[in-house]
């Protein structure tokens, strides 16, 4: 396959690139001297105003994995997929608009989410939520190093180095152990307050670079928006346009993803972050006004460029053999390959560097804010209650940081070991389903409803463990004769859920329920 | 399929503008947010157990 396409990536692109992933690390070397309290190692003092927490948001759910796994459904799937985009942009704009659930966290001064499960229900119930959290959160995560590493190899042509002796997957492999190692220096050394600099300087570099890449996609030859409308048409017909259509989506694929865009806005650890590290309840609310559209543009942006791909890869015959060898109608082969490939040809020189420094910084933000999150609940969740007694601060910030390392070596065997599905989309949204189906009806129930109890929360927490058959349906389908779907199983996690949690809610009641409500009016 | 077209053309463009609209806000605003959480944090510094937050406010 290689030379197919011509990459652009130049000297000039690797010192952009380098300077750039050299000052993140300074800044974050830099940001530690301001990390002396739990506080500011975790969610940076809680002193962000709106501005930056929603830069820093958008830094952090806009990571190369997500352009990356929306670029590969929408090669597959066109602009159908780019309805998922729809409904984070609607769920945000709720949150924002309403200030549901957010306003009353932020209220209560929280510094991880499983905190308020324990002012709401019991430690036990936060215990249980924050294991379910780490563990959904870290599998979640396990793809993400190998889908980042296959971007920087493609995009800058390091896929056509073979004459070393490596061939693409070991090149990806080498590639995907560098990031980890430099992410896990740069998050163990800063905290949050590095997190949310970096996520400044992510989001006005990447806001640049993925204009640049948008506008090149209109302007090269061969491509602009009419053509690729056209040639999307003409070879995969109306499912490109619309999930419901026939050969498309589908209903369950719809409404589970309403379903994941809503709780992952509301509950997923790391963005839920935000809300915390929000200078007031109201700076919460507005963070989630103001990323609505940025909501849009992580899966649209990348989808475009994935069309631009495809509608490149259908005017060339070899490209078509290798990416499409059953016709351009049929199921792409490596379809995780066609975009970056594509845009380290559509993109020049210089340009091109400035894209992918933004898209590598995407990478790091995402991961540092990810790996903070998880240890700091693994720190303040899990160890510090088991051990009945609170961790000192120096201890909590030591307990965080090794966590980091470890999950660090996990995600380096995970990225390395497990194979890249043709949607990784489904991959990651049944792995949050794993939390975010517990986790959300024990949120809204626990703010929203009286009668919400500690059985029902944590039953719930346990039923959204369901959600893990997900993982392995390929067995499960050939021992059970059915066409069991990722999507399917993260719908029946949501369903199945709530209904247990409402029910053991009313069966097995709290009984001091007049004492937690004024616990939690309290803070 | 043509409303599907003009759809998709709109909704690009709605979104693309709505989001770079807000980028050019947020890049000055941040900026200025972000020098005062350095001052902030740097108040704190002097009180290291400290792990409350600044008294709620826009």
């Amino acid at each position: 396959m290689d030379g197919m396409f011509t990459n652009n990536f130049s000297t000039v692109d690797w010192v952009i690139v380098a300077c750039y992933l050299s000052l993140s690390i300074a800044i974050g070397i830099l940001a530690n001297r301001y990390t002396r309290s739990v506080s500011a190692y975790m969610v940076g003092g809680a002193a962000a105003g709106t501005s930056l927490n929603t830069a820093s948001y958008v830094g952090t759910y806009l990571g190369l994995v997500t352009v990356m796994y929306a670029a590969q459904d929408a090669f597959s799937n066109g602009f159908a997929y780019v309805t998922v985009g729809f409904f984070g942009l609607f769920a945000a704009g709720f949150i924002g608009s309403t200030g549901f659930c957010v306003r009353k966290l932020r209220e209560m001064k929280l510094l991880t989410l499983p905190e308020y499960f324990e002012r709401r229900f019991s430690r036990r119930t936060r215990i249980v939520a924050a294991s379910v959290c780490v563990l959904a959160g870290v599998l979640n995560m396990g793809l993400f190093p190998k889908m980042g590493a296959t971007f920087i190899t493609y995009a800058t042509g390091l896929n056509s180095y073979t004459d070393l002796g490596l061939d693409p997957e070991t090149i990806v492999n080498l590639i995907t152990s560098a990031l980890i190692v430099l992410v896990l220096i740069y998050t163990v050394l800063g905290g949050m307050v590095s997190v949310v600099i970096t996520d400044y300087m992510q989001f006005v570099v990447l806001s640049v670079g993925m204009g640049f890449g948008v506008y090149c996609c209109l302007d090269y030859p061969g491509l602009g928006w009419s053509t690729m409308i056209e040639t999307l048409a003409e070879h995969r017909g109306e499912r490109m346009f619309n999930p419901l259509a026939p050969g498309g989506y589908g209903w369950v694929w719809v409404i589970f993803n309403i379903f994941i865009f809503f709780f992952a806005t509301l509950a997923w650890a790391p963005e839920a972050t935000r809300t915390l590290t929000a200078r007031s309840p109201s700076v919460a609310r507005k963070t989630f006004l103001f990323v609505a559209p940025a909501n849009f543009i992580r899966i649209g942006i990348p989808a475009l460029w994935a069309v631009a791909a495809f509608t490149l890869v259908s005017q060339h015959e070899e490209l078509r053999a290798y990416f499409f060898p059953d016709g351009l109608d049929a199921a792409p082969s490596n379809p995780g390959q066609a975009m970056p490939l594509a845009l380290g040809a559509i993109v020049p020189s210089g340009l091109l560097g400035i894209l992918v420094a933004g898209l590598m910084a995407a990478f790091m933000s995402t991961h540092d804010s990810y790996l903070l999150c998880w240890s700091s609940v693994i720190a303040r969740d899990i160890v510090s209650p088991l051990r009945n007694r609170r961790l000192e601060g120096r201890q909590e910030i030591f307990v965080t940081r090794v966590s980091v390392v470890v999950i660090g070596l996990f995600l380096l065997v995970w990225g390395i070991w497990y194979p890249l599905d043709e949607s990784v989309w489904n991959y990651m949204a049944v792995t949050g389903s794993v939390y975010l189906s517990g986790a959300g009806v024990a949120l809204i129930g626990g703010i929203y409803w009286k009668r919400a109890s500690e059985a029902g929360a944590i039953a719930a927490f346990f039923a959204g463990l369901v959600a893990i058959a997900g993982l392995f349906l390929d067995p499960i389908n050939e021992l059970s004769g059915l066409d069991i779907t990722q999507p399917l199983v993260g719908l029946f996690s949501f369903c199945f859920c709530a209904i247990v949690f409402v029910t053991v809610s009313l069966l097995v009641p709290d009984q001091d329920v007049r004492q937690k409500q004024e616990r939690i009016a309290e803070g | 399929m043509e409303f599907l077209h003009d759809f998709w053309t709109w909704a690009y463009i709605l979104g693309i503008g709505s989001f770079y609209v807000l980028a050019v806000y947020m890049v000055p605003a941040g900026f200025r947010d972000l020098l005062d959480l350095f001052r902030t944090l740097k108040q704190r510094s002097s009180d290291p157990e400290s792990t409350d937050s600044k008294p709620d406010e826009d």
